[in-house]
C-alpha cells in the first residue's frame, strides 16, 4: 500500500519531461499575435467550447486578418493548454503579490490559498458547462503529458510559494516526489469536486479542499518525525492511503481516455470518478468497522484472523 | 517549430546520405545543382543560364512551359484516377491536412455567423484544374448552401490553372457535384486560366493562396513566389503542397524503387501515356528539397515561413506570410 503511490507517480513524471523535449510547445512562450488570439477566443468558450470555433471568433474579436487562424498550430487544443498555461502564470503573480512573510503564513495556508485561486479561475468555465470539457480533452492522450506538465508547473509554483513561509526560522526543503504527487493528488480532487459543487460559492468545495489539505499537513508532520521512519507507523499509513486514493483520481482521470471520445468520458467517466471522490467528510468519524462485515460463512484458514482484524481496524484510520 | 527543427536536421542527415546514394544509383545519376545549396545561404536563382530542367532532360527555358502544358493536356482525363492509383489514395490525406492547417472550415463558420462583418474571405488555388482542393475549402466553408440562397457569397474560391483542358475537367465535376448555382448565381467557385509567374489578379486581392503539386512544374519558381506575395493580402497565408525530399534514407530506397518502376508502368496501362507520368517521377527528384524551398520563400519576401513532413517528407506543406503594413 504504501509502495504504490510512489512508483506510480515516478512512472508518470519521466514520461511527462521526455515528451517535454520532443513536442511540447509548453516551454515555448506565444507570439504576441497568438497570445491575442488566443486571449480573445476564450470568452468564446462559454458559447463554443474549446474547440476550433471559439479559436476562429477569437480571430475575429482581435481585429486580426482571418487567415491568421492558420498561426495557431494545433487547433484542437492549443486553448485548453493556452489556458492552463495563463492561468499558472496568473496565479505565480497573484502569490507574489502576497505577503507570505508578513502575514506569517503556514505551509497548508500557502497550499489551500494557491490552491483556491487556482481553481476559483476555472469557476466560470464550470459554471458555463464547459470545464468538464476542458478536463476531458486534456486527458486525452495527445494531451495527457502536456496536462501533466501544466500540473507540475503549478505543484512548482505553489512550493516556491512554501518556500517563502516563515516556518518558525526554520527553512522548508524542497519538496519529495511523494509530497508533490500528493500536493498534485489533491488538487485533482479538488477540481473534480468542483465539478459537481452546486453550493452557494462554492463553499462545499473549499472545505472539501481545507480537509485534504489539514490531512496532509498531519501526513507531513507525522513524516518529519523519527517514528515515521518505521512503515507501521500510523501517521504514515494514514498518509499514504490519502495519497494513493487521490493519486488514483488522477489515474483514472487519465487512463479511461486512451479508448473513449470526449463526450463518452464526460458524459460517463466524470461522475463515476466523481461519485468516488466524494467527501469522506459527512461521516468519516465512523467510517467501516469490523462488525460490517460478516465472517461467518468464510472459510477459517487462520482462527485470530477476524479478531486481529477488528483491533487494528480503528487504529489505521486516518483522523481528520 | 519543434518539428521543424527536428525534420530539418534529419533532412542534412538524408541529403548526405543522398550524395553516396548519387554516385552509385542510375535514377538519381544526373546531378541536379538545384539540390546541392545548402542551408542558410540564401540560394541561387531557380532559373539560370539559358536551360532549365524538365524531368531529367534539359530544355531552353522557353519551351518548358509548352511542354509542361502538353503533359497535363495529356493527363487530364485521367489525372484524378491516376492520383488515386499512383498514391494509393494518400494525396486525399494529404490535401485534407492542407485543409485542416488553413483552418478555412472554423474561419468561414464564424465569418458567416458574424453580422457586424461583411465576412469576406478568398482563396487563391493555383494550379488547381480539377478542383480537388478547391472542392474541399468549398465544402468546409459551406458554399454550397449558402449558394441556395440568392446573392453573391462573400466567401469564394478561384481556380487558377495554366491548362485549359484541367479548368474544363473541374467546371464539368463542379456542375455535376454542386449544380449551378455556385459557379453561376452566388459566384463562389471561378475558374481562371493564368500562369502563376504572372496572375490575371490584382494586388491584395486573396485571404489564402494554395498550390498543390504545381509549384515544381512551374518553369520561374522565384518569381511564382513573387507574384504569389503580390496578390496575397496583408496578413494573408501561402500554402504549398508540393512532393518533396524523403528524409529517412532506408524509406527514400524503396520509394525511387516504387517511383521509377512502378509509376511509369501504371501510367502507361491507365493512361496510356508513359512519357508524361517519367516526367512526373523525374520532375520530383528535380524539385527544392524543403529548406531550399524555405529559403526561396524568405528571398521572396514571406515572414514565419516553415514547412511541416508528410508521410516521411514524400510530400512537405511550405508556408509564409505576407507581413502587415
Amino acid at each position: 500500500m504504501y509502495r504504490f503511490p510512489a512508483s506510480l507517480i515516478r512512472t508518470i513524471r519521466p514520461t511527462a519531461r521526455r515528451t517535454f523535449v520532443a513536442t511540447s510547445r509548453i516551454s515555448q512562450s506565444y507570439s504576441s499575435q497568438e497570445e491575442s488570439i488566443l486571449t480573445a477566443a476564450l470568452p468564446h468558450v462559454h458559447q463554443h467550447g474549446w474547440t476550433e470555433q471559439a479559436l476562429a471568433q477569437g480571430v475575429l474579436t482581435s481585429k486580426l486578418p482571418p487567415s491568421y487562424i492558420g498561426l495557431i498550430e494545433d487547433k484542437k487544443s492549443e486553448l485548453i493548454h493556452f489556458f492552463m498555461k495563463n492561468s499558472n502564470k496568473q496565479l505565480e503573480y497573484i502569490l507574489q503579490q502576497t505577503d507570505i512573510e508578513g502575514e506569517n503564513m503556514t505551509h497548508s495556508q500557502v497550499i489551500e490559498v494557491a490552491m483556491r485561486k487556482r481553481l476559483e479561475m476555472n469557476v466560470p468555465y464550470i459554471k458555463s458547462q464547459r470545464w468538464a470539457e476542458g478536463m476531458a480533452l486534456g486527458a486525452m492522450p495527445l494531451n495527457a503529458c502536456h496536462t501533466a506538465n501544466h500540473l507540475e508547473q503549478l505543484m512548482m509554483i505553489i512550493e516556491n510559494a512554501m518556500m517563502r513561509c516563515n516556518n518558525n526560522g526554520v527553512q522548508a526543503s524542497p519538496l519529495g516526489i511523494l509530497e508533490r504527487g500528493a500536493l498534485g493528488a489533491v488538487y485533482i480532487a479538488t477540481e473534480l469536486h468542483l465539478l459537481s459543487d452546486n453550493s452557494t460559492n462554492q463553499q462545499d468545495t473549499w472545505n472539501f479542499l481545507h480537509q485534504r489539505v489539514e490531512q496532509l499537513e498531519q501526513a507531513a508532520t507525522g513524516n518529519l518525525s523519527v517514528s515515521s521512519l518505521v512503515p507501521n507507523s500510523d501517521t504514515l499509513v494514514a498518509g499514504a492511503a490519502v495519497a494513493s486514493s487521490l493519486g488514483g483520481a488522477v489515474l483514472s482521470l487519465v487512463a479511461p481516455a486512451a479508448g473513449a471520445g470526449i463526450q463518452s468520458i464526460t458524459s460517463s467517466v466524470m461522475p463515476a470518478v466523481m461519485n468516488m471522490m466524494q467527501p469522506p467528510s459527512v461521516d468519516s468519524t465512523v467510517g467501516t468497522k469490523a462488525q460490517d462485515y460478516d465472517f461467518s460463512d468464510l472459510p477459517p484458514f487462520e482462527s485470530d484472523i477476524a479478531p486481529k482484524k477488528s483491533k487494528s481496524k480503528p487504529d489505521a484510520s486516518p483522523q481528520p | 517549430m519543434k518539428r521543424y527543427i527536428s525534420s530539418a536536421r534529419a533532412a542534412q542527415v538524408a541529403r548526405k546520405v543522398g550524395q553516396n546514394l548519387q554516385k552509385s544509383q542510375r535514377c538519381i545519376s544526373s546531378t541536379s545543382s538545384l539540390a546541392s545549396s545548402t542551408t542558410g545561404s540564401p540560394p541561387q536563382d531557380y532559373v539560370q543560364g539559358s536551360t532549365t530542367h524538365f524531368g531529367f532532360e534539359n530544355v531552353p527555358i522557353s519551351e518548358k512551359e509548352s511542354k509542361v502544358r502538353n503533359v497535363f493536356e495529356n493527363v487530364a482525363e485521367s489525372y484524378d484516377v491516376m492520383n488515386d492509383l499512383m498514391s494509393g489514395g494518400l494525396h486525399r490525406y494529404w490535401k485534407d491536412e492542407l485543409l485542416s492547417m488553413t483552418g478555412v472550415g472554423p474561419i468561414c463558420q464564424a465569418l458567416r455567423s458574424n453580422t457586424l462583418d461583411k465576412g469576406e474571405f478568398s482563396i487563391l488555388d493555383v494550379a488547381g484544374g480539377t478542383g480537388d482542393v478547391a472542392f474541399r475549402f468549398l465544402e468546409a466553408a459551406g458554399c454550397p448552401e449558402r449558394a441556395k440562397s440568392s446573392g453573391k457569397d462573400p466567401i469564394n474560391v478561384t481556380v487558377c490553372d495554366i491548362n485549359p483542358e484541367m479548368l474544363k475537367v473541374g467546371e464539368r465535376r463542379a456542375r455535376t457535384r454542386y449544380g449551378n448555382a455556385v459557379l453561376d448565381q452566388s459566384q463562389t467557385l471561378t475558374f481562371k486560366e493564368g500562369n502563376a509567374q504572372y496572375l490575371p489578379f490584382e494586388d491584395n486581392s486573396f485571404d489564402l493562396y494554395t498550390i498543390a503539386f504545381g509549384l515544381r512544374n512551374v518553369t520561374d519558381v522565384d518569381m511564382a513566389l513573387r507574384d504569389a506575395l503580390r496578390v496575397l493580402k496583408p496578413g494573408g497565408r501561402f500554402l504549398c503542397l508540393e512532393f518533396s525530399h524523403v528524409t529517412n534514407p532506408a524509406f527514400a530506397a524503396v520509394y525511387d524503387a516504387y517511383s521509377f518502376n512502378v509509376i511509369p508502368a501504371v501510367g502507361e496501362m491507365v493512361a496510356n501515356d508513359r512519357d508524361s507520368y517519367q516526367y512526373l517521377v523525374e520532375s520530383i527528384r528535380k524539385f527544392c528539397n524543403q529548406d531550399e524551398l524555405k529559403s526561396r520563400l524568405d528571398k521572396a519576401g514571406f515572414t514565419n515561413t516553415k514547412y511541416t513532413n508528410m508521410t516521411q517528407g514524400i510530400v512537405a506543406v511550405h508556408e509564409g506570410w505576407k507581413p502587415l503594413e
